[in-house]
């Protein structure tokens, strides 16, 4: 690999694998069908842990597809097939005796729209920690909603207003609750599928130093639509194309040199 | 001790269990140094889940099965009596001992129906004893089993959801149930019907039918010709539907084509007060008001109105039905493409002229439908013309006789009638049979020209 | 000369106008008729309500003489001084007041006849008040008492046979002044009687609240949790089609065969009790069932879907999210829904008539399995009766079972208008 080494991301991300410590997930040879469309190719993808990955493409090309074979939300929809292997820490999520609750409270999740319950602020955080009995005690639930909003950086604007509905917040401390309702479950991976685009620039530039935060403490996997949202928080980059892994590698390396001609098309603009 | 009690058991079993259970994980996973695959709370409620299901069975079956069963045994033990009996006397035995047992004999009991009578309550009990004492064996061993099954790795909370699924199912099952329901007991009792009455008579004019005592006096169970009752039943339907298309339709027009918003805003809500009026209340209306007047109308102008006319009762309904008709015919109307209305607008039609050229025909399929099931709400209302037309089946196409209808000699022949298995009141089955055919095919028929209706439309 | 000022279009143009206008008319004028109609209906009840609902009184000097106390000679042993009050000769009193205050009559015969003028109660309400005041024996009261059924007759200008000499005293107390008003409390206090004037509905009342009850308590939580499975769970197969066939088909079948089906499975099959609210709510919860079960797939399906993902995202399983959230979020629209449903079945009569709540019922029903009648049965037997009085309140009786109507749709309507604004 030829690698920039004044580019300080690209050395952690180096020395993550020169170290060979194995990747949080894993996915081989995934195939997922809608009823008769083929909408995932045999996509293979190691998401490093304690990294953020970007997954970018034209728009319907299936990125938000890979993402939600992480966690099975995939399944939601009605005729879809999956098949191919996706482990973390190298289980198999899709086994057979695999719980796709204890899955989902492994694999967090953050959506396009930010989607509060329609509950007060403190519900929305504890909903999570209440039906996986994180909590023993009031307190302690109480301790875990004011972790979880502090480090989604939302605690100093919500504190006195716990007891407000969640729907009342702005856009984008709608989604910062969103996020800060993932993490209420200690999940070890965080999922996010375009948190930023129904935000504007001041929301999103929050929700992208939150990205960076966070990346200390969970292993995070972002589709987005915005190349320079990639580049600004991602360490490794996934260009997908028509259900097809077109070109993976370390962020950095993917802007400058991409190696295939569509990945370049796409990053200089030419279709997407 | 009632069902309700025995309900109240389970609950108590069924929260003794969840207590256990919620005990049993606790103590597993402190034992195990395992954390539990689901909350301890699950593994409470599948132990009370599980002990519950027999109790609930046991009380379903006491509220709907334990008469029957006591019958049963009854009628074992009575095999010999019943043997001496004639055809079809086991079935007029046991009326008369229910109706005995009600506190409302058909005539002084005979020693054999009073012994049997007694014997059925003596019966009572130890059926009831064995259901309460089955399903609280069955909740406790069940319960029990349930806690064998606790352990950490078991994944308590898939069962309880996979259970919640399976309710959900049983619920949306009970609608076919219902609709089975309807037709198989339809079916039974005309098919019993059928063993009295031939199929030929019922192509006759004569409705004259007879309660089971009278038959028994002479022998006749009466004449069974439906041909007057469709034909006072189709009668007063198209009285009402000539009234009430051109109302409902011209009202519909009006509001869509002609009205000002502020007009709709306050005609829709009425119409629909109209259409939320019990149909009791319209039938009240027509005898205190609508019969009267059309008498004395009728009487001004020489005619003869009978008090209790084909025209009053269809007058009324169509009162009922106009905001119905009116309401499908404004879902016709707005399923035409809009492209086509204001084309003909475009081209300098006055309103009249594009709703009478161009919406009316496009619309036709769908009002075609809107009138199918009015018909079919008409010839299925029963409280109108039960108040407001005649009883004597008669063959006439004069809207100012009196007629009697299919919904109304149902009503006549199983009211005021203790026993069940009279021709009489067989007939009544039969009559619903026919009239559930009826409006059923009217129903699919119309779903269907809609449906037509709609994706010519599109189109 | 363009072609829209030849003279010739012009003067079709005026026409064709004049004809756009006809048409427009005929529409206004059906949709007055329909409110004329509603109009109609609405006075043939309310002008009849108001005769139900009250009473008219004589107002009477009564002299409480103490001969009348003691025309029983002895009273039983063991009984108290009340006796006397209770057992006194009312009658004498109510007719030797009547004589007073027609003096000029002198015919024994018409003097007899006078007593006709006041109910048969009369002699009760005046046992009442002395009851309450002994002092008033040997004294004399003004006393207003009930005129009797004939007198009732002719002062609601009920069309019935008319006694000229009732309507001559009337006349000559109504100059007098004497005759006042009361309102009926007991059509709302009793059940059902053989006489018009102390017959109730609140019998009835009770019983459309239990049949209510119990088909509320069935076909809620059952067309609730079908719809969830329809809306939420199953994947389209052949069962769900029939299902969905099904549900559409039996919101259409008329509600007589519904009373056809509760005779033959719940009377006749499992030998349920006759004329009881279980029966009859059964039988309705099935005719309440397609309603409730398509206004709640109409609720959940508008939830959006963003709500259950984000349940689903934390670890919550499909049935936590559903329940959680999903079903909670549509609540107020399958509450309408309910009460839709509800209204409709309150105002259901034909079923009940099978099903034998067509019963005469003095006392309130207490239990489930009780014979009982219900409101709209209620209506339609004293509807049917030739006497004008039943009649009468059978029009009291629709304005309660009207009112009951409008408060549950109005309800609905706040239900549906908030749950709008929420959304």
């Amino acid at each position: 690999m030829n690698v920039d080494p004044s580019n300080a991301l690209m050395r952690d991300a180096e020395a993550a694998s020169a170290e060979g410590i194995p990747p949080k997930m894993v996915a081989r040879s995934v195939n997922v069908h809608y009823g008769a469309t083929h909408a995932l190719k045999d996509v293979s993808l190691d998401i490093q842990g304690y990294e953020v990955t970007a997954l970018i493409g034209p728009s319907g090309c299936g990125k938000s597809t890979v993402l939600r074979c992480f966690n099975r939300m995939n399944e939601m929809f009605e005729n879809t097939q999956t098949s191919g292997q996706v482990t973390i820490d190298g289980m198999d999520i899709y086994a057979r005796d695999i719980d796709v609750v204890a899955l989902r409270a492994r694999v967090g999740m953050v959506f396009q729209r930010p989607n509060p319950f329609p509950k007060s602020i403190f519900d929305n955080i504890a909903y999570g920690p209440r039906i996986h009995g994180l909590a023993e005690t009031k307190e302690d639930l109480e301790q875990i909603v004011e972790a979880s909003l502090q480090r989604a950086g939302l605690w100093d604007e919500v504190k006195d207003r716990l007891k407000q509905s969640g729907t009342a917040l702005s856009d984008g401390q709608q989604q910062r609750l969103c996020i800060a309702r993932a993490i209420a479950v200690q999940p070890e991976v965080i999922l996010m599928d375009e948190p930023c685009s129904a935000l504007d620039p001041i929301a999103t530039g929050k929700i992208e130093e939150l990205i960076e935060e966070l990346r200390t403490g969970f292993t995070i996997v972002i589709v987005t639509h915005s190349m320079q949202q990639a580049a600004r928080v991602s360490q490794r980059t996934a260009f997908i194309s028509r259900g097809e892994l077109g070109e993976y590698g370390p962020t950095v390396e993917m802007f400058t040199k991409p190696r295939h001609e569509r990945t370049k098309d796409y990053i200089m603009g030419r279709y997407g | 001790m009632t069902p309700s009690h025995l309900l109240s058991l389970g609950v108590i079993i069924s929260a003794c269990f969840f207590l256990f259970a919620r005990f049993r994980i606790r103590a597993a996973t402190l034992q195990e140094q395992a954390p539990s695959t689901s909350l301890p709370r699950f593994y409470g409620w599948y132990a009370a889940v599980l002990a519950f299901v027999p109790i609930f069975l046991g009380v379903c079956i006491w509220v709907f099965a334990s008469t029957t069963i006591v019958e049963i045994l009854l009628v074992n033990r009575l095999d010999s009596l019943f043997a001496s009996l004639p055809e079809g006397g086991r079935d007029r035995f046991l009326a008369e001992m229910y109706s005995f047992l009600d506190g409302q004999p058909l005539r002084t009991p005979s020693p054999d129906i009073a012994a049997a009578a007694n014997m059925l309550i003596g019966l009572r009990t130890p059926v009831v004893t064995t259901i309460i004492a089955l399903s609280t064996v069955g909740a406790l061993s069940l319960g029990f089993l349930a806690l064998r099954f606790i352990e950490p790795r078991f994944n308590a909370h898939a069962h309880i959801d996979r259970t919640v699924v399976f309710l959900l199912l049983l619920c949306s099952i009970l609608a076919i149930i219902a609709t089975l329901g309807i037709i198989l007991s339809l079916l039974f009792e005309t098919v019993r019907c059928f063993e009295f009455v031939s199929i030929c008579q019922l192509f006759s004019t004569d409705w004259l039918p007879r309660a089971g005592n009278q038959t028994a006096l002479d022998g006749d169970a009466g004449k069974y010709g439906v041909l007057a009752l469709f034909s006072g039943t189709f009668l007063i339907s198209f009285v009402a539907i000539s009234i009430a298309l051109p109302i409902g339709l011209l009202v519909a027009v009006y509001l869509s084509q002609y009205a000002s918003h502020s007009t709709r805003r306050i005609s829709k809500p009425m119409l629909e007060l109209l259409a939320g009026i019990p149909t009791v209340v319209y039938g009240f209306f027509a005898i205190v008001l609508v019969g009267p007047f059309l008498q004395r109308i009728g009487g001004f102008l020489g005619l003869d109105v009978a008090p209790q006319s084909a025209m009053a009762a269809g007058a009324v309904m169509a009162i009922m039905i106009i905001p119905y008709v009116s309401s499908l015919c404004d879902d016709a109307l707005s399923a035409v493409p809009s492209a086509l209305r204001n084309g003909s607008l475009a081209l300098g039609s006055t309103t009249a002229e594009t709703v009478l050229n161009v919406l009316l025909p496009a619309a036709l399929p769908g009002i075609s439908s809107a009138v199918l099931l009015a018909v079919s709400r008409t010839i299925g209302e029963t409280m109108i013309v039960l108040m407001a037309a005649g009883l004597a089946a008669n063959l006439t196409l004069n809207p100012l006789a009196s007629v009697t209808t299919v919904t109304v000699q149902i009503v006549q022949s199983v009211t005021g009638d203790v026993e069940f298995d009279s021709v009489k009141t067989l007939s009544a089955f039969m009559l619903g049979m026919l009239l559930f055919v009826t409006t059923l095919m009217m129903n699919v028929f119309a779903f269907s020209l809609r449906r037509r209706g709609i994706s010519h439309g599109e189109v | 000369m363009t072609f829209a000022q030849t003279v010739s279009t012009k003067r079709k143009l005026s026409s064709r106008n004049r004809a756009d206008t006809a048409f427009k008319m005929l529409g206004r004028g059906a949709l007055l008729l329909a409110f004329c109609s509603l109009l109609a209906l609405a006075i043939a009840i309310f002008s009849r309500t108001l005769p139900a609902l009250t009473h008219h009184q004589i107002t009477l000097d009564v002299a409480f003489e103490p001969d009348a106390f003691d025309y029983q000679t002895s009273a039983p042993s063991g009984t108290d001084a009340s006796y006397r009050l209770i057992y006194a000769n009312y009658g004498q009193i109510v007719g030797r007041s009547l004589e007073k205050a027609f003096p000029e009559i002198v015919d024994p015969a018409e003097k007899r006849a006078l007593r006709r003028l006041v109910s048969p109660t009369a002699r009760m309400q005046l046992r009442d008040r002395v009851l309450a005041n002994p002092s008033w024996i040997g004294t004399k009261q003004r006393v207003a008492l009930y005129v009797s059924k004939g007198a009732e007759n002719i002062l609601d200008a009920n069309e019935e046979t008319v006694d000229p000499q009732l309507t001559l005293w009337l006349t000559q107390l109504q100059d007098r002044r004497a005759l006042s008003t009361t309102f009926k409390s007991t059509l709302f206090t009793r059940g059902d009687s053989r006489e018009p004037e102390s017959a109730g509905l609140l019998a009835a009342l009770v019983g459309s609240l239990l049949t209510i009850a119990v088909s509320v308590a069935i076909s809620f939580p059952v067309g609730l949790l079908s719809a969830v499975y329809l809306e939420q769970f199953a994947t389209r197969s052949r069962l769900t089609d029939i299902i969905e066939v099904n549900i559409n088909n039996l919101a259409a079948v008329p509600s007589i065969l519904f009373g056809l089906l509760g005779l033959a499975v719940f009377i006749n099959v499992f030998h349920m009790p006759r004329s009881s609210p279980l029966v009859g709510g059964l039988t309705l919860s099935l005719m309440m069932l397609p309603t409730i079960i398509i206004a709640s797939r109409a609720a959940l399906s508008a939830v959006p879907n963003a709500l259950k993902a984000g349940a689903l995202a934390v670890g919550a399983s499909p049935v936590q999210a559903i329940f959680h959230h999903v079903v909670p979020q549509a609540m107020p629209g399958i509450i309408t829904g309910t009460l839709l449903a509800i209204a409709q079945a309150l105002g259901e009569t034909a079923p009940l008539l099978l099903l034998g709540m067509v019963a005469f019922i003095v006392d309130l029903p207490s239990e489930f399995t009780d014979a009982a009648t219900a409101l709209p049965v209620q209506i339609y037997m004293w509807a049917e009766s030739p006497e004008t009085a039943f009649s009468n309140n059978a029009a009291a009786a629709v304005v309660v079972l009207l009112c009951l109507l409008l408060a549950l749709n109005s309800l609905a309507m706040i239900l549906r208008s908030r749950f709008q604004k929420r959304i």
